[in-house]
């Protein structure tokens, strides 16, 4: 079930959830910790319909892979928002006129795949309030916390998606835009 | 009055840089500097750490170049354990060394300098991004991600994931290669010829657009160092180190073996706005010994690539610039150059036929309490350098990365562009993309860092020397 970068493949699965971050920023790994967390929750008959996969940072050559499914979860810590909070949103592809360096955000990945090799896969951003991003490989207590949350929620929203067509991971505890607290 | 312009910071660079530029009472520029406002201080906090666990840790020096600091790591480690990794081993370091030089070069040229070169330095910033790149030049930019995914993909077959892969160690490699990773790369070779075939193409549609560019981006006479083969082919991973002069003529060179004495050429100086050091020439002294490395300063130290269609188009590249171009602005050609020798020399390498040999790591103890690790990087040569205890501990290490080679050439290089183009009395966005521009055609690495929490704004502000502020320019 779960991938590692090596594993990348032409995908015919339905979801690509990527969680990405630095597991030596303590909280700043918190995507790649839903993710492995969320593997263990699924059960390995979902491989063919979900693919997980962690990475450091987002880079161009992702666009390729993602154009290839039909809905991606990008999974990342967040400074914006309280330790512990998680906040779910629906993205849609628009140029956020940023300038670029060697990292790529969400956005422009979608919009390379869009522009570059005509898909347009739904997409989300999942992001984790982080509390430190100091150097270490543990997460902090409400980070940690919201590492169960999250999966959990994802792992319900993969099932929804399976048994009825239907995945609406902004919806969560009533609310579209931020959805857990610690 | 004395007025100041600063860039602050830098874009379409990895890292944080500012950029500064004096004017005289006339409005007219005397002086620009390139100032590194990073500081990441590796080589005091690896001491104590473990020579083992030097190649791993220097890897996070770099989310870009994580392999370069790899390989210098982990030949600075052979060299402590006086070992001669197996031959299969060496050429395994090869390809993923290659490998990282494709998808890097493909990155600084396709996505960071490209929107220069096909928009025009004046073009309009809402445009002249990656973008209006997507929109204007689709085909142009897949080129360039399928090229990194190339890159990249094969560092993830090796080592396990594309960014700061474990797979390199002291002694050798931790896994062999298999056929099913052999054939797979293989069959990719084809495509990336293509592709890398077609960039150059169309480079050559719009290289010569830019004459006043290729005359003042960073275009004086210098030094250049680079590995060369034992025979002076372009080389990589290991060999003789070789400084040329502006007419490509052999100044000094350091065998491997020799290597460890780098300090009898290399001298390094720091100065007060930057933290990144300044290495210079020793026998010219400083700031005279200034040199380049990275892309150019291969070709220009090579006596040929040594792969068929990379031959070629090092023919058409001496043919239109001579032997020696002198002009940083040939960097990018260059860059495309190496794309496609690294292609080739991928396909060599996976071709011989102990590549699939399964004896690639060489174990001992450490031999020595000292050792250098010379390689090329993407961006020039990388130097490791560690000093162990007798408990195997590092007590000591200095690096000379390739963006600190080129310190020097990139602060005259700005201010060269600054005196060319900047006018005080009237600021135009074009104006600062150039001085901009030409730091982009080393490609520098600042940061090497892979925990950006936000996108620095370009902000620059014409100001007296009181402080008043008399103009500015801002690029969110």
């Amino acid at each position: 079930m779960y991938c590692r970068e090596t594993d990348l493949q032409p995908a015919d699965a339905e979801l690509l959830m990527i969680g990405y971050g630095n597991s030596l920023r303590t909280d700043d790994g918190v995507g790649p910790a839903v993710v492995q967390r969320l593997s263990d929750l699924l059960p390995s008959q979902y491989s063919g319909f979900v693919e997980m996969m962690t990475c450091l940072q987002l880079t161009p050559e992702l666009a390729a892979h993602i154009a290839s499914f039909r809905r991606v979860v990008f999974i990342d810590a967040s400074v914006a928002i309280p330790a512990g909070r998680i906040a779910i949103n629906r993205m849609e592809c628009e140029e956020s006129g940023a300038q670029l360096g060697h990292y790529f955000t969400p956005g422009i990945l979608l919009i390379l795949a869009a522009s570059v090799f005509g898909a347009s896969p739904q997409a989300w951003t999942a992001a984790v309030g982080c509390q430190s991003t100091d150097i270490g490989d543990q997460l902090t207590p409400k980070v940690i916390a919201a590492v169960e949350r999250l999966a959990r929620h994802l792992f319900r929203c993969v099932t929804g998606l399976i048994d009825t067509g239907v995945f609406s991971p902004e919806m969560f505890e009533g609310s579209n835009v931020a959805v857990g607290s610690e | 009055m004395p007025q100041t312009i600063t860039i602050d910071g830098v874009t379409r660079i990895e890292g944080h840089a500012k950029i500064t530029i004096q004017l005289d009472d006339a409005g007219k520029v005397y002086d620009a500097q390139f100032h590194v406002t990073q500081f990441r201080g590796f080589e005091k906090f690896v001491q104590g750490r473990p020579l083992t666990e030097m190649p791993g840790i220097m890897a996070r020096i770099c989310g870009i170049c994580p392999v370069s600091h790899l390989m210098a790591a982990a030949k600075a480690c052979d060299d402590i354990l006086a070992v001669q990794i197996p031959p299969t081993a060496e050429k395994l370091r090869r390809i993923m060394n290659l490998a990282q030089m494709i998808q890097s070069h493909a990155l600084s040229f396709f996505h960071l300098s490209s929107p220069d070169l096909l928009f025009g330095m004046d073009g309009d910033p809402k445009q002249r991004n990656i973008f209006g790149l997507i929109r204007d030049h689709p085909d142009f930019a897949r080129d360039g991600i399928m090229l990194r995914k190339f890159g990249q993909d094969i560092i993830a077959k090796l080592g396990g994931k594309k960014i700061h892969p474990a797979w390199v160690v002291p002694g050798g490699v931790n896994a062999p290669l298999t056929e099913e990773v052999q054939d797979s790369i293989l069959k990719e070779v084809p495509a990336a010829i293509e592709r890398i075939d077609r960039a150059l193409d169309y480079f050559h549609q719009i290289e010569g657009r830019y004459p006043a560019e290729e005359d003042a981006f960073a275009n004086f006479p210098t030094l250049f160092a680079g590995l060369v083969t034992a025979d002076g082919l372009l080389e990589h991973y290991h060999g003789p180190l070789k400084f040329v002069d502006q007419d490509a003529s052999l100044v000094a060179e350091l065998s491997p073996a020799d290597q460890r004495h780098y300090g009898s050429l290399i001298g390094e100086a720091v100065e007060k706005y930057s933290y990144l050091k300044f290495p210079y020439f020793k026998p010219r002294g400083y700031p005279d010994g200034i040199y380049r490395v990275g892309p150019l300063a291969r070709l220009i130290v090579a006596e040929r690539c040594g792969t068929r269609r990379a031959d070629m188009e090092l023919g058409a590249f001496r043919t239109r610039l001579g032997r020696s171009p002198q002009s940083s602005f040939h960097y990018h050609w260059a860059r495309l150059i190496e794309i496609l020798y690294g292609i080739e020399m991928i396909q060599r390498l996976l071709q011989f036929p102990d590549i699939l040999n399964t004896h690639i790591r060489a174990r001992a103890r450490p031999n020595r309490l000292e050792g250098v690790g010379v390689s090329e990087a993407p961006r020039g040569t990388l130097i490791h350098h560690y000093k162990i205890d007798d408990n195997g501990l590092i007590q000591w290490a200095n690096l000379i990365i390739a963006t600190g080679h080129n310190n020097l050439a990139m602060n005259r290089g700005v201010r060269q562009v600054a005196e060319r183009f900047v006018d005080g009395n009237k600021l135009q966005e074009g104006m600062l993309n150039r001085v901009e521009a030409v730091i982009r055609c080393f490609d520098p690495c600042l940061s090497c860092s892979t925990h950006a929490l936000g996108q620095m704004p370009l902000r620059i502000e014409l100001c007296k020397a009181d402080g008043e502020v008399c103009d500015v320019l801002q690029r969110d």
